[in-house]
């Protein structure tokens, strides 16, 4: 637990070090959300409840922030992994014990600036319970999350195209996630598909719990997801790190 | 010329390589097509949901397009801009550029080719064309004038990468000041009306992505190829002032020491 706690703060600590990416991230993410606010007041004429949706998903989405496929593959292709594989920890509770303290930084630098600019834009009556609620969604998002990332990033044992991986996975939650469309407003089959799909519960989810009253039922099956996630992640690693080749390190 | 004909030597054998890993080429074009599909799934969407939009979806798609292919453009043979100050300032790999009798600009831009960014050029042709094609029948002039919308874009993206990446002269990182900068092409993938007058004043004269999209978009539905003809000598002239803020800015530049 110390080792766990120890490498949370330094990873906490590395992300404040950088200051001009930390500033580049949230500008970037504050004018996707001012892109989305016009085009949809604009555009759509949306009513109250589709903006408050578009505008939580997107704090949802800094919460989340952006995704770690790039780290991940990049550990495996210049061969770090290897040092790391020799810590006394398996590979991946490091690699997301590393990614919580990260999302942990992203939640204060990130996350808190944007859901000032959600509330003013659109303002929500938030109760305790919500929020309560609303958090332990988010650990489970950023833990569906990681799984999702670290599954993706397997691929890089075969393939050395990071920005591939990268960029499709980017592609993907966008789309699937409700981060940029309302999964409300998608034609009901293709809804109802994409509720199978992980992507739900990293955005949807979560923003839906801030902003409706119902959360518990919703927690339970992202919580199976999570499990399921998980396990599938740790089967993979088995079957993908027997056919790794290190070139150097 | 000469210029000109070193870069394709360049390129060449930058492509040569690349061809020999085949999977990887694919990968990152069909991900570099995904990355930028989440606005064209929003605009089809929306247009599925309503009608009572004001801008037609041929519209709306054309301007998409127009961003994305510049993207991909500036992202194919420009990518080396973007960490410039990290590869080049920062390691005084520039101080080696300096020794070379060629075009300083021209040995940084070379010195990667990015093919993924082929997804972009591909996506962003294919939805120009699809846009162009809602809004009017496409015959051999509207070919011409969407391939002079797509000059446009490519120029004012190229220009804007290579006028960020002057700044790693004075900051000696430019990524950041890129990154930020390259955010707001996203505002060109939708029309100007849809934001204040403000937003709009800056998008057009300050950081001209507008000139990228809009302004040609616009002349391609109103069908007046003289304005489209002026378009593209604004951006030749853009592109221009670009380099020679660059070379300006290069001559500020001090060695870190290598």
């Amino acid at each position: 637990m110390n080792l766990l706690l120890n490498i949370c703060k330094m990873k906490i600590k590395v992300s404040f070090r950088y200051v001009p990416a930390l500033v580049s991230n949230l500008s970037g993410q504050i004018l996707q959300m001012l892109l989305l606010f016009f085009f949809w007041t604009t555009i759509y004429h949306a009513d109250q409840s589709i903006m408050q949706y578009v505008m939580f998903s997107r704090v949802v989405y800094g919460f989340i922030g952006g995704n770690s496929v790039w780290e991940l593959s990049e550990n495996l292709k210049n061969g770090s992994v290897a040092v790391k594989l020799t810590k006394p920890m398996d590979y991946f509770t490091y690699t997301y014990v590393e990614y919580l303290a990260t999302q942990i930084a992203n939640l204060f630098l990130v996350g808190i600036p944007l859901s000032i600019i959600a509330f003013f834009i659109s303002p929500v009556d938030i109760s305790i319970i919500q929020l309560i609620l609303f958090f332990i969604s988010l650990f489970l998002a950023i833990s569906i999350s990681f799984a999702f990332d670290y599954n993706i990033s397997l691929v890089c044992i075969f393939t050395r195209n990071t920005w591939g991986i990268s960029s499709l996975r980017d592609g993907l939650v966008q789309i699937f996630s409700g981060a940029i469309i309302p999964l409300a407003i998608f034609p009901e089959p293709i809804s109802n598909i994409i509720y199978f799909l992980p992507f739900a519960y990293m955005i949807d989810i979560p923003t839906n719990i801030i902003l409706e009253n119902d959360g518990y039922e919703k927690i339970i099956i992202q919580l199976i997801y999570c499990f399921f996630m998980f396990g599938f992640s740790i089967m993979n690693e088995k079957l993908f790190m027997k056919k790794m080749q290190i070139q150097g390190g | 010329m000469r210029t000109m004909r070193q870069w394709l030597c360049l390129v060449k054998y930058r492509i040569l390589s690349l061809l020999k890993y085949p999977a990887d080429i694919v990968l990152g074009v069909l991900g570099t097509i995904l990355w930028h599909m989440p606005n064209f799934v929003l605009i089809t969407v929306i247009f599925q949901r309503t009608e009572c939009i004001e801008f037609s979806k041929g519209y709306l798609v054309l301007l998409y397009g127009l961003s994305v292919f510049g993207d991909g453009v500036q992202h194919t043979f420009a990518e080396a801009l973007w960490q410039f100050g990290n590869t080049h300032i920062k390691t005084a790999k520039y101080d080696e550029i300096l020794t070379k009798p060629a075009n300083s600009l021209m040995q940084v831009i070379s010195s990667r080719f990015d093919i993924d960014g082929f997804g972009g050029i591909i996506w962003g042709t294919f939805c120009s064309f699809y846009g162009y094609a809602m809004l009017a029948p496409i015959n051999m002039l509207g070919v011409i004038e969407i391939l002079m919308a797509m000059i446009c874009s490519s120029l004012v993206f190229l220009g804007i990468n290579i006028l960020t990446s002057a700044m790693a002269f004075l900051l000696y990182d430019n990524f950041f000041v890129t990154h930020t900068i390259f955010e707001l092409h996203k505002f060109s993938r939708f029309p100007k009306e849809m934001y204040p007058k403000v937003i709009g004043i800056i998008l057009t004269f300050v950081i001209p992505v507008f000139g990228a999209t809009y302004y040609p978009a616009n002349s391609l539905r109103n069908g007046i190829f003289t304005e489209l003809l002026l378009c593209v000598c604004v951006c030749v002239i853009f592109l221009y002032i670009c380099i020679l803020i660059w070379n300006a800015c290069a001559r500020l530049y001090k060695s870190t020491g290598s």
